[in-house]
């Protein structure tokens, strides 16, 4: 099992853990007092250990699996079906039942899911991280000369409010208070606050520190794009299906062969042109040189 | 008493009345952005005339009765966004100001490249896609040249067309495009620096660049204006359903982005702005140099002053990078798309452009029956362009058909009023069309 792997199966595996506690503590809250809602719960928890085993094996053994993975999410989903069917045609007050159920338990489970969630998201950013830093990518904390930009971005915002914050205050404020008819004074106070924001902005966005800042920004966007991707690509290829990187490929080819075919076209259009000449006196010899 | 005050002031700030309506206008805004209702652009009547891959080839249809200027105008687009900026709506439409000014005019929409696109290079572009485009004009309108119209991206492509094609460029006209990246006054020459902007990266993470992702840099240019600033506009204009339609169409347009090719964003990226390869006639194209110096024909370069996209300073330094003698710019107070659809350019700058164009071309004639051997107004004969005797001041002889002729044993003006026509329009590869034109006029 490649590393790759390993990281696919333990993410399944917190997958399947959360999902199978869910699932148990939800069946303990309802249990006897609502016994159509246990039965939905106790089918979602049993078919979810059947999914969650369906899954590994599709990791693990491509096509085949996958085939094994549908039939057991179509068998998952007509039970379901069928028991919420039960429950809601058979008898109102079960329906009733079930949906107090629901908002009871719905808060306890907000709080598993809170509890236990915060604990699963933080072990797979940690995953999720070393996988990246083992396929290359740098997720490097910040440097103090990083600090230090952000700084200097920040100061430079602060400066320019200081330089300029009394006169444009004292601008809107002569607007205000002008004599006359309001009418108008709205959409002069707007361009006042608007030129001054906007002008701070530009003189902050000149500024190399915040280039750093964004191509800062960008980079690690794409750090995480191109994780995301491989991962995908890892996961897509073990189940035997063709990858984005597989149709780029084909893609290139074709459209190389596209290229080649128009060049080959224009080579045979430029020789036909010239083909009247053959006809003439050049044909007889080449004619000749062939017998 | 805080309370008095405070209303106080509000009043005289804004009276009930503006308040109410500033009210019931930006309601009346707001639901115009939820429900936009439906905009045409791009409405002059054209037909495809060419075209492969996603490109589209647009001949326009003309606006008037009877011949049009020759040699026909070719207008190449930017690969960002659509073409139809230059066609918005009837008024302010670039197209039409040529149309109105007796041109026959082709467009190149590119269309939108697929994952399948991204390895297409600058060179696929500019000696592929254009230098067919150019041959599919010339072939159908019968002139030898053309002029060479280049919007922004566009016009930087077409900058190194004619550079490494300056045979079949009669004229050139420039507008808006990038060449010098040696400047401060854009942002987006800052930003783009290679100390900080990874095209690598960029490229190698996202194959082709989405749109999304360059109208992001542009929107963050200047933020308030493109994210407040016109929702005002908008609460400001809304009772006028004329100046409501035209603000959608450039909503639309501005939403209505391609992405570009991977290759060609990096390429383009490096070599244009993060090493200023270009106005150092250090670019190569299928390594072959770009020397903007071969560039001899009139050069027309246009560009607006509050331009933020291509600040005036980055497409300058093309004048005196030339070796056109016949050269010069305008420039009008407008922005990177107020030069296409801003109401001032459209009553000052394109009449003038169509002007401009018309005084180097030939007078009006049908674009079947071209007459060339006609003198070029504003531009003398170049003896450097015929090697054969003689031949040098007839219409449309370039170094390449000058060869071929040459190829074909013909020398002088002599060996091609006995030729054989039909027999070397097949040797030497011109049309026939074009030897007839050539002979005709030694006779006249």
């Amino acid at each position: 099992m490649t590393d790759k792997q390993g990281q696919i199966e333990g993410l399944m595996e917190a997958w399947f853990t959360l999902s199978e506690e869910m699932g148990r503590q939800l069946s303990q809250m309802t249990g006897p007092k609502a016994k159509d809602v246990g039965d939905i719960f106790g089918t979602w928890m049993e078919q979810s250990s059947e999914m969650g085993r369906t899954m590994f094996e599709l990791n693990r053994g491509g096509p085949g699996a996958y085939t094994n993975m549908r039939k057991t999410w179509s068998e998952w989903s007509d039970r379901m079906t069928e028991q919420f069917s039960k429950a809601s045609g058979s008898d109102r007050s079960g329906l009733k039942d079930i949906q107090d159920a629901w908002v009871r338990n719905a808060t306890r489970m907000n709080k598993l899911l809170t509890e236990q969630a915060t604990g699963q998201a933080s072990a797979q950013m940690d995953r999720f991280a070393k996988a990246a830093e083992k396929q290359g990518a740098t997720f490097k904390p910040m440097s103090s000369k990083d600090v230090q930009d952000i700084s200097d971005l920040t100061t430079t915002m602060a400066k320019y409010w200081a330089d300029n914050y009394s006169k444009v205050v004292g601008g809107i404020q002569g607007i205000i208070e002008a004599e006359g008819d309001a009418s108008g004074k709205s959409k002069r106070i707007y361009e006042a606050w608007s030129g001054f924001t906007s002008d701070m902005m530009k003189e902050v966005m000149r500024t190399a520190a915040f280039s750093k800042w964004m191509g800062s920004m960008r980079d690690t966007d794409l750090d995480v794009m191109l994780q995301a991707r491989r991962l995908s690509e890892e996961t897509l290829r073990s189940m035997g299906s063709p990858t984005r990187s597989d149709m780029d490929e084909v893609q290139k080819s074709l459209k190389e062969i596209t290229m080649e075919l128009r060049s080959l076209k224009q080579s045979i259009k430029v020789k036909g042109a010239s083909r009247p000449d053959v006809k003439g006196a050049d044909a007889p010899k080449r004619k000749a040189k062939k017998n | 008493m805080a309370s008095t005050s405070s209303v106080g002031k509000v009043d005289s700030v804004v009276g009930p009345e503006d308040l109410a309506s500033t009210s019931e206008r930006a309601m009346k805004a707001l639901s115009i952005m939820l429900n936009p209702p439906h905009v045409d652009v791009g409405t002059t009547p054209s037909e495809v005339v060419h075209a492969e891959d996603k490109l589209r080839l647009l001949h326009y249809l003309p606006l008037r009765e009877g011949p049009a200027v020759s040699p026909p105008v070719l207008v190449v687009y930017a690969l960002i966004n659509r073409p139809y900026i230059l066609d918005l709506q009837p008024d302010r439409s670039v197209v039409r100001a040529l149309l109105a000014g007796g041109h026959d005019v082709y467009l190149i929409d590119w269309g939108s490249p697929s994952n399948g696109d991204s390895s297409l290079t600058l060179s696929d572009y500019v000696d592929g896609y254009i230098d067919r485009c150019v041959g599919a004009v010339l072939d159908r309108s019968g002139a030898p040249q053309l002029t060479l119209f280049g919007y922004c991206m566009g016009g930087t492509l077409s900058v190194m067309y004619a550079a490494l094609h300056p045979d079949r460029v009669r004229n050139l006209v420039i507008m808006a495009a990038p060449v010098d990246s040696e400047t401060d006054d854009g942002l987006l020459h800052i930003w783009s620096r290679r100390e900080w902007y990874d095209a690598d990266k960029i490229v190698d993470t996202l194959g082709n660049v989405p749109a999304e992702f360059m109208n992001l840099g542009y929107n963050i240019l200047d933020p308030l204006l493109n994210n407040v600033g016109k929702l005002v506009h908008l609460t400001e204009i809304v009772d006028d359903d004329a100046a409501v339609l035209n603000y959608l169409r450039m909503e639309k347009w501005v939403a209505d982005g391609i992405p570009m090719a991977g290759e060609t964003f990096r390429q383009f990226l490096k070599d244009i702005y993060q090493e200023n390869l270009l106005i150092q006639n250090r670019m190569r194209l299928a390594g072959r140099v770009v020397d903007l110096r071969r560039i001899d024909m009139p050069l027309l370069l246009v560009m607006g002053r509050r331009d933020h996209l291509v600040p005036p300073a980055a497409s300058r330094p093309l004048l005196d990078a030339v070796a056109s003698t016949d050269k010069e710019s305008k420039e009008i107070e407008a922005g990177h798309i107020g030069l296409s659809v801003g109401s001032r350019a459209h009553r000052e700058l394109w009449p003038a452009v169509a002007e401009w164009i018309s005084i180097r071309s030939d007078a009006r004639q049908p674009p079947e029956t071209p007459t060339p051997g006609r003198a070029r107004r504003g531009r003398p004969p170049r003896k450097e362009r015929g090697g054969a005797v003689g031949l040098q001041t007839l219409e449309g002889l370039g170094p390449s058909y000058a060869r071929r002729l040459d190829e074909a044993g013909v020398k002088d003006a002599r060996d091609l009023a006995s030729a054989d026509l039909d027999a070397l329009s097949r040797k030497a590869r011109i049309p026939i069309s074009r030897l007839k034109a050539w002979t005709g006029s030694l006779e006249g």
